[in-house]
């Protein structure tokens, strides 16, 4: 079900756009992942007017009035906020919806990357389990090379005078682009449980993304760097950006954590 | 008592590392293994070079004689078929980049070869005093038997994940690059270059005349051995890995689709074939009128060469990708998942003799 329905259009059709492109992977990766955000951006549109709602709503003087009134009664609070939503309109779920959607498809991606780089032979065999027969079997293996990089290994660069020192650039690069997109799209929130956790994420997700960067196969690096870039983009796109955000290490939102 | 909001910055932390799980097991990666067990066979032992360690097993009983290295190395991955060699010794590459020459008789390394730039996949070739080793680095080096000394090498555009065929003084190199190269055995120098159109990931086969080799989408294809001009071919569903096994006038080969054939080595004309019951890898092998297929759904079936008719069929507990061996009168096959490792079979009936399960 899931081989059928994502993963194998997906490899498919990572395949044919790299047939399409000279036979060069790092090319398909960067295409095929523009063209994945493209098919999304629906969807996270719709998230981005979901999270600008409840920015929205947080601000309201009812908003903030119930969470004064209800202070000591977090169970009451909720309820309270619950028919608030309701009130104006607003599904909580709205925001998780499209999220929801857009992960199996980030998944297949990231699956497909991987299976299609194959660089051992159990791999090879997987890939060809998936492999449409209108793909030419011409194309495999893969060409892994793209710039001084092999996409199927880790990155680093070494320097002419640094011959024994691999300096991994695409990691950097990685925890650079992760830590920008959530600076920059990450919304203020007036919550400060919300706005705890979005430091938080701010802090764990670069690190962890640049683990990843820095020891699975530098094809995945290029696919987080050029996703968090088309991120950037998109979102600067719809005029929200607020460039100032990456000059403030004081957390993403107004809220502010408290000590108990 | 943590309060909800010091709570939930934990919670998403936890998330993360979930999904960090999820992604490295999507690798996979971590747990998965890379590759299927290698075998060779001398006249006392057989060696099974499996994930971290080579097992030299005895070829009578089944117990386990020495394994290298002795205690489980996690940095060692050892999966290409072992090369024993004239003089005693075993070698093969791990996917640490590193060739090992180790004595056959205890277990004890030699010499090491540390100057490739990826995996070692394929097993190497003997030639006289060399042994030649392809890498996925696309490099064959030829290194000297008794030192692991470089002699030459030669590159090709894609990585080399199997063992070259010698014949006299021309070295067949079968790449990914959809090329099998001839090469001067002293120098590495090209001879000629034949295009197959698909990766060679298997020996090629030779007869009086071709040289046979299975590929990946252009099925079984043939050169001519002295030039490399391109002769008959035979088209195949799925992908051709592992190399015919020939006879005087019969190659036989099996395929990811799971059909196993019989062509004529004049023409490619098919003789027979069958349904062999999942994906065909392993290179079949052939015994005294009996050719005997393995696949990935762990059958391992005697057929008659002369018709293809079943003498026996037995399933075992995993799949069987690796080329399966006839040695001391007795069919070996490694299985490439599972406790049991290794399976020694009556050739005549199938029925199982021994098998190795290597302790942990």
């Amino acid at each position: 079900m899931w081989n059928t329905i994502i993963l194998d259009p997906m490899i498919n059709s990572l395949l044919w756009i790299y047939d399409l492109l000279w036979n060069n992977f790092g090319l398909a990766i960067i295409v095929f992942t523009a063209l994945i955000r493209l098919v999304t951006l629906p969807l996270t549109l719709q998230q981005q007017r979901s999270t600008q709602k409840m920015q929205e709503m947080q601000k309201s003087k009812a908003w903030l009035d119930l969470q004064k009134k209800y202070k000591d009664d977090k169970q009451k609070l909720q309820q309270e906020q619950l028919a608030l939503y309701k009130e104006v309109g607003f599904n909580p779920l709205s925001g998780c919806l499209p999220t929801v959607i857009q992960l199996p498809i980030i998944f297949g991606l990231y699956g497909a990357i991987i299976r299609a780089l194959a660089t051992t032979p159990t791999q090879l065999l997987e890939l060809a389990k998936h492999v449409y027969s209108f793909i030419p079997s011409s194309l495999i293996p893969l060409n892994s090379h793209f710039l001084y990089m092999n996409l199927g290994q880790p990155e680093r660069l070494y320097l002419p005078f640094l011959p024994n020192i691999g300096i991994p650039i695409l990691t950097v690069l990685v925890v650079i682009s992760t830590f920008f997109q959530n600076k920059l799209m990450t919304p203020p929130s007036a919550d400060a449980q919300s706005a705890q956790m979005g430091k938080m994420m701010a802090l764990y997700m670069p690190l962890l993304l640049g683990y990843f960067a820095y020891t699975l196969a530098s094809g995945l690096a290029l696919y987080f760097v050029v996703s968090n870039l088309l991120a950037i983009v998109q979102y600067a796109a719809t005029g929200k950006v607020d460039f100032k955000k990456l000059l403030s290490f004081s957390g993403n939102g107004k809220g502010k954590t408290t000590k108990r | 008592m943590a309060s909800r909001s010091q709570r939930l910055p934990w919670a998403a932390a936890g998330a993360l590392l979930v999904a960090a799980l999820l992604l490295t097991g999507c690798s996979g990666q971590s747990l998965t293994p890379t590759s299927w067990p290698g075998l060779a066979a001398d006249a006392e032992n057989v060696y099974v070079a499996s994930n971290q360690a080579l097992h030299a097993v005895n070829l009578a009983t089944g117990t386990e004689r020495w394994r290298f290295p002795v205690e489980a190395d996690r940095a060692l991955t050892l999966y290409a078929p072992p090369l024993v060699t004239d003089t005693g010794l075993v070698i093969l590459g791990g996917f640490n980049k590193t060739v090992y020459a180790i004595q056959a008789s205890n277990g004890s390394q030699v010499w090491t070869f540390e100057q490739a730039k990826d995996r070692y996949v394929g097993g190497a070739t003997q030639a006289g005093d060399l042994v030649l080793v392809p890498c996925a680095d696309h490099t064959l080096y030829a290194l000297r038997g008794d030192s692991g000394a470089l002699v030459w090498s030669f590159k090709t555009k894609a990585p080399l994940w199997a063992a070259p065929l010698v014949d006299g003084e021309v070295v067949y190199l079968p790449s990914q690059d959809h090329t099998l190269y001839a090469l001067d055995l002293k120098t590495g120098n090209a001879l000629w270059s034949a295009e197959l159109g698909g990766a060679v990931s298997d020996t090629p086969a030779l007869t009086d005349g071709l040289l046979l080799a299975g590929t990946f989408g252009q099925g079984l294809a043939s050169v001519d051995r002295e030039t490399g001009k391109p002769g008959w071919s035979v088209p195949t569903d799925g992908w051709v890995w592992g190399s015919p096994a020939v006879d005087e006038t019969t190659a036989y080969f099996g395929d990811l689709s799971g059909t196993a054939r019989a062509v004529s080595l004049e023409d490619g004309a098919p003789r027979w074939s069958y349904e062999v019951g999942g994906g065909v890898v392993a290179s079949p092998v052939l015994g005294e009128g009996i050719v005997y297929f393995a696949s990935d759904a762990g059958l391992v079936q005697a057929r008659s060469a002369d018709d293809g008719s079943s003498k026996w069929v037995v399933t075992l507990a995993g799949p069987v990708n690796s080329d399966p061996l006839l040695a001391g009168d007795q069919l070996l096959v490694a299985i490439s998942s599972g406790d049991v490792l290794l399976a020694a079979l009556d050739p005549a009936t199938g029925a199982t003799r021994w098998t190795y399960t290597p302790a942990k």
